[in-house]
């Protein structure tokens, strides 16, 4: 078992609202909309910006995927800005930025990291259980800008450098490439062809019109038929664009605390009970995310978390699946004992993983049905679940979760509970 | 085929003198034995330097294989829908190739085991060399009955 199971929990969760693109204006700016989640989040838990001892975030952006653009001179002005940094409260959001912009007086950490919010708020679980802080802010802004994603850089480039002299020479287009190439393996492996997601696809297209913090609910309430998730145009082939998540601009926010002060707080603690990180790809072909390379990283990471809290997946009641492509739901189902595998593809059906279902799977859309948030919404939601607080979306006596976010191999998994254990 | 063209840089400058001369060459590990492509600075799984450059037979299977319908690569996209496949060295599967699969087109593709076609995984391939400038070939496999 963890040292730190049940010591630690998160007890205040914050959302800003979802646009497509950035408007340009100061009050949508990613700055503007990370202090919106933040002080959610405050409020949400009712502890004041002067209790706040540690800041971590993951800031953004993804660099180059967006063409460079002038910052406005109106925008700059609404904010206080980091001396130096004319991109930070843009593109990305800082430590540093947040801490001047929302007053917070009293931190003793403020860190950002690359990692995505998986890995960040592990990091912040850890700086609470060794005691270096009592209540941490968790923050991850997101961003998008006009323009094609991704359609710059050194993609736009006549010469390929670096890694792309083996990858971008050939045409390979980035993470999507990767894991339709990963999943074109998966469908051979276990003699499946793409339409056999179609009922994954579907379940998390309607959950997410259920979700009203998600991009569908708010701006393109429309179900998606059998017909034309299986017409649906290909990105890369297997992967069709109903199994990609919608970029969007949104910010998600976590406050997380020891046990003892989160019990003191407004709402019901939601206990950290066991955590686990994915060991960063290294060794031969560590950047290929060959099936079997991660089906045995992810098993491993699984197993590693299902240690640090000493329960087991019979024991879970949802899980909350990183799904950016949707893809990568029916590995990680299988790497995380929840069926064979080679199975998780009939494992999806609605009286198996709806929220009705035996072990409900991202109940709230995932970021396929509610847009892409980069795993915001899939610790978001296990909390709002664990509360009782999903509406028409509430799990019946839901009491532990798993969360996991990121790539294979790469990810981070929480183990969340009602109870400290 | 227009393409981004390869820019060679001090670790994978061999392998790009190699193929000008149509010849496939791979990092090659003394300490473990092993082979490695794409060249890195030190052998990724035990940190031995330097690593020597060895031909490889230029032979290989498919290990998995996608179409790209809406590349984020540029250059590329005037050449939709095309072919990536992953090709595994007979010599070693930490030799790692890409390739467009000359000779084949989008619809030759199957995805899991739901076709005849000709490009599926397992499929044997041979190397060959593509001109992408005056004396300038980048390596690409072309599936062998």
């Amino acid at each position: 078992m963890w040292e730190g199971s049940g010591k630690v929990a998160i007890a205040g969760i914050g959302h800003s609202p979802t646009y497509r693109r950035w408007d340009e204006r100061a009050e949508t700016s990613l700055g503007a909309m990370a202090m919106d989640a933040v002080q959610a989040a405050l409020d949400d838990c009712g502890l004041e910006a002067d209790e706040v001892d540690g800041v971590v975030s993951a800031p953004g952006p993804l660099s180059g995927y967006w063409g460079p653009r002038p910052v406005l001179a109106a925008v700059k002005a609404a904010f206080q800005q980091t001396p130096g940094d004319a991109e930070d409260g843009i593109s990305k959001v800082t430590a540093e930025w947040l801490a001047r912009n929302l007053g917070l007086s009293a931190l003793q950490v403020a860190d950002n990291t690359a990692g995505m919010i998986g890995s960040v708020l592990n990091h912040a679980i850890e700086l609470v259980v060794s005691g270096r802080c009592k209540a941490v802010v968790v923050l991850r802004p997101l961003n998008n800008f006009a323009g094609r994603y991704g359609h710059y850089g050194a993609n736009a480039a006549a010469e390929a450098s670096g890694t792309g002299q083996f990858t971008t020479a050939y045409g390979h287009s980035g993470f999507v490439s990767t894991m339709a190439t990963f999943f074109t393996r998966y469908l051979w492996t276990y003699g499946k062809t793409h339409a056999d997601l179609a009922d994954l696809a579907l379940i998390e297209h309607a959950n997410g019109l259920l979700c009203d913090y998600g991009y569908f609910a708010q701006h393109a309430p429309e179900e998606l038929t059998r017909e034309q998730y299986l017409a649906g145009r290909w990105i890369a082939e297997p992967i069709n664009i109903y199994d990609c998540d919608l970029p969007m601009q949104v910010a998600g926010a976590f406050v997380v605390t020891t046990a003892e002060l989160a019990r003191d707080l407004r709402q019901h603690p939601v206990y950290v009970r066991g955590i686990a990180g994915g060991p960063r790809a290294r060794g031969r072909r560590a950047s290929m995310y060959a099936l079997e390379d991660a089906q045995a990283a992810d098993t491993a990471l699984a197993n590693r978390l299902w240690q640090s809290a000493g329960i087991g997946p019979l024991e879970v009641d949802f899980a909350n699946l990183y799904d950016a492509p949707l893809v990568l739901v029916p590995h990680l189902i299988e790497t995380f004992g929840f069926c064979k595998p080679g199975e998780a593809l009939e494992f999806c059906n609605p009286e198996q993983i709806g929220v009705g279902g035996v072990l409900p799977i991202n109940p709230w859309g995932g970021n396929v049905g509610a847009g892409r948030s980069h795993g915001i919404d899939h610790i978001y939601e296990a909390v709002l679940q664990l509360r009782g607080q999903a509406g028409g979306r509430q799990i019946r006596g839901a009491s532990v979760g798993v969360v996991h976010v990121g790539p294979p191999v790469n990810g981070a998994a929480q183990l969340l509970g009602v109870d400290a254990g | 085929m227009e393409r981004p063209i390869p820019i060679p840089d001090d670790v994978s400058k061999p392998f790009w003198e190699a193929a000008n001369e149509r010849r496939l060459v791979a990092q090659f590990c003394v300490a473990c034995s092993e082979w490695q492509h794409p060249p890195e600075r030190a052998c990724a799984e035990c940190g031995a330097t330097p690593l020597e450059f060895r031909e490889l037979s230029g032979a290989g299977t498919i290990y998995s294989v996608h179409v790209e319908h809406d590349s984020r690569v540029v250059v590329m996209q005037q050449h939709q829908p095309y072919i990536v496949a992953t090709v595994l060295a007979n010599e070693s599967p930490y030799a790692v190739f890409l390739t467009n699969l000359p000779g084949t087109s989008a619809g030759d593709v199957a995805f899991g085991k739901d076709g005849e076609q000709s490009v599926h995984i397992g499929a044997r391939v041979a190397v060959e060399f593509e001109e992408v400038g005056a004396g300038r070939f980048v390596p690409q496999f072309r599936v062998v009955s």
